[in-house]
């Protein structure tokens, strides 16, 4: 094998790993993380609000949770100082600021699914219409989960 | 002292991995409660398969670039041990044809472990003598790791080298000297070459045994032998130096783990002594061999579940002294080779699950996500094996269905004795 062509070869390896490695990341991590800034950026511009709370959206029919090929579900609603009040009075929240896309301050107060944790019940605890359009579903479907691999053995 | 197979250390990395099973069943358990878990989940076990692409290509790259060389073979004695049992007698003939045509100063030697049927013990015995091999007859079968111990008592002390091969394996006519060329590199105890099917084309499972064999032979061996680590030199034509062997040979023959006298999976055993004794093991594809491989799904399966259940053996043992001695061995081991077969049970469950209760997201999320990795994790076949491509596509298919059930089965029958296929 001449030099250019060893050469060429290991670079196209390279290069393919080093692609799907970046591509990994960015789908596992930052990806996630942009659309979350853009979710919350949008559902802001439509209702001018500052503060925000994120929970898992089980589905209404439950499902599987969990499993391989799950799109995780979150729903991200704008709220008022009233609400948020309600909502740290009954659940464990974390609370945090973050930016939108336009730079804006944003009060996240996050709920992590737990057994504990009904949507229905929070909904009502804090008076939200999911339906409304104070909330938005956003679902990021994980492109890759599995990558079983023969063993050699 | 050396740490020995069926050893404290040895039970406790095979106790281990249960633990890892047990731990990949709560991790499901939990993930059906809490998404972080399941992402924390299979985010682990995706890096660990990514690094592990790595380090094969960095490997592989590395072994191009800095090729080994080894002295030229200069008529050194090589003493070629075959052990034998119910061998259908054309094949061992075969075999037998292409020793005496391979170059080298060899001197053959035929252990028949107790045959009961196959070649005519007369006829091998008159064929032995016409042309100069020697031959010694168990009365019974005792198994192919005494064959070899008798073997190797009877020739290291008059050879430079000993090369083991089974009755069903072809040599290529420059195969021995070839083996034996990087043993003369006092670093280098043992040796394996290449080995190619001779049923190859006989029906869709043997052409993807053989993809299988190829990938397992020119990506895994030759990137573990550009460290000097390779894990196992194959039963089909292995090369020893013979001093490093005789210093092993009482060990291997009295192996033991659970309480049992082990009987299967010699190869790899006798790999991990020479291994353990400090010295490099190699892999050189210049030498060729040929065999066959079962061509019926069940010979195939019985096969690999014998394998599998002496890997778990072998590998854990092989933690015992790679810890200390062979950092970058023993990670490669305890991650990718034991760890992710086992952290993937519960995955393997939620797949089951998800192929039932969602066909549409495992058709159009995960396997072709399943297809790309496959894609990049083996793509120097691209360049280096293209006709195996099919092959090694219709095996990993094969591996996920069957294979991948026999390791965890393994584990739970790793004392079971049977050799599965043998006579």
């Amino acid at each position: 094998m001449n030099k250019v062509s060893f050469v060429a070869r290991w670079g196209i390896v390279f290069a393919v790993l080093g692609f799907f490695t970046l591509y990994s990341a960015a789908a596992l991590g930052v990806g996630h993380n942009k659309a979350y800034a853009d979710a919350i950026s949008h559902n802001a511009a439509f209702r001018g609000s500052k503060d925000f709370v994120v929970f898992e959206d089980d589905g209404d029919g439950g499902g599987y949770h969990g499993g391989h090929g799950s799109r995780s579900a979150r729903m991200i609603c704008a709220i008022d100082q009233n609400q948020l009040n309600a909502l740290r009075a009954a659940y464990a929240t974390t609370t945090y600021t973050t930016t939108d896309v336009g730079g804006q301050p944003k009060g996240i107060a996050e709920v992590y699914k737990t057994p504990s944790v009904n949507k229905h019940a929070l909904y009502q605890t804090i008076g939200l219409d999911t339906h409304g359009p104070q909330c938005q579903v956003l679902k990021t479907s994980e492109s890759f989960l599995l990558f079983l691999l023969p063993g050699v053995s | 002292m050396a740490i020995r197979s069926g050893g404290r250390l040895h039970l406790f990395f095979y106790w281990l991995l249960f633990g890892i099973l047990g731990g990949s069943i709560a991790l499901l358990a939990l993930s059906t409660k809490y998404q972080a878990v399941w992402q924390l989940y299979h985010s682990v076990y995706f890096l660990i398969i990514l690094a592990y692409t790595w380090y094969t290509a960095a490997l592989l790259f590395i072994g191009e670039i800095k090729k080994r060389s080894y002295p030229q073979y200069n008529g050194e004695p090589i003493a070629v041990i075959i052990p034998a049992y119910n061998e259908e007698p054309k094949l061992f003939v075969e075999a037998i044809r292409s020793v005496l045509k391979a170059k080298g100063n060899k001197t053959i030697y035929v252990i028949d472990d107790g045959s009961v049927r196959g070649i005519d013990k007369r006829k091998l015995l008159a064929g032995c003598q016409q042309f100069g091999i020697g031959i010694h007859f168990f009365s019974v079968n005792r198994g192919k790791r005494h064959a070899l111990y008798h073997g190797v008592k009877a020739l290291a002390a008059s050879h430079d080298f000993i090369v083991t091969i089974d009755s069903d394996t072809i040599l290529d006519e420059d195969a021995l000297v070839r083996l034996v060329e990087p043993l003369k590199d006092p670093r280098i105890g043992a040796s394996t070459g290449d080995v190619m099917l001779l049923n190859e084309k006989q029906n869709l499972l043997t052409r993807m045994i053989g993809a299988y064999y190829w990938v397992g032979l020119q990506i895994f061996k030759r990137a573990q032998s550009n460290l000097g680590m390779v894990v196992c030199c194959s039963g089909c034509l292995a090369g020893y130096r013979s001093d490093v062997i005789s210093s092993i040979i009482d060990e291997f023959v009295e192996q033991r783990f659970l309480g049992e006298a082990c009987t299967h999976s010699e190869d790899r055993h006798l790999t991990n002594l020479v291994l353990r004794e400090g010295y490099d093991v190699v892999f050189t594809d210049k030498a060729v061999s040929y065999t066959s491989t079962p061509a019926s799904i069940p010979g195939f399966l019985r096969q690999q579940q014998r394998w599998k259940r002496g890997y778990i053996r072998e590998a854990t043992f092989t933690l015992t002294y790679a810890w200390k001695r062979r950092p970058l061995l023993f990670l490669q081991i305890l991650l990718c080779e034991l760890t992710v077969p086992f952290l993937a049970f519960g995955l393997m469950i939620a797949l089951l699950v998800t192929i039932v209760t969602s066909p549409s997201i495992f058709l159009t999320v995960i396997l072709p996500s399943w297809v790309v990795f496959m894609f990049v994790r083996f793509f120097p076949v691209i360049f280096y094996g293209k006709k195996k491509i099919p092959g090694l596509f219709l095996y990993m298919f094969f591996y996920e269905i069957f294979l991948y059930w026999q390791f965890v089965y393994a584990l739970f029958t790793v004392k079971n004795k049977s050799w599965l296929t043998r006579g």
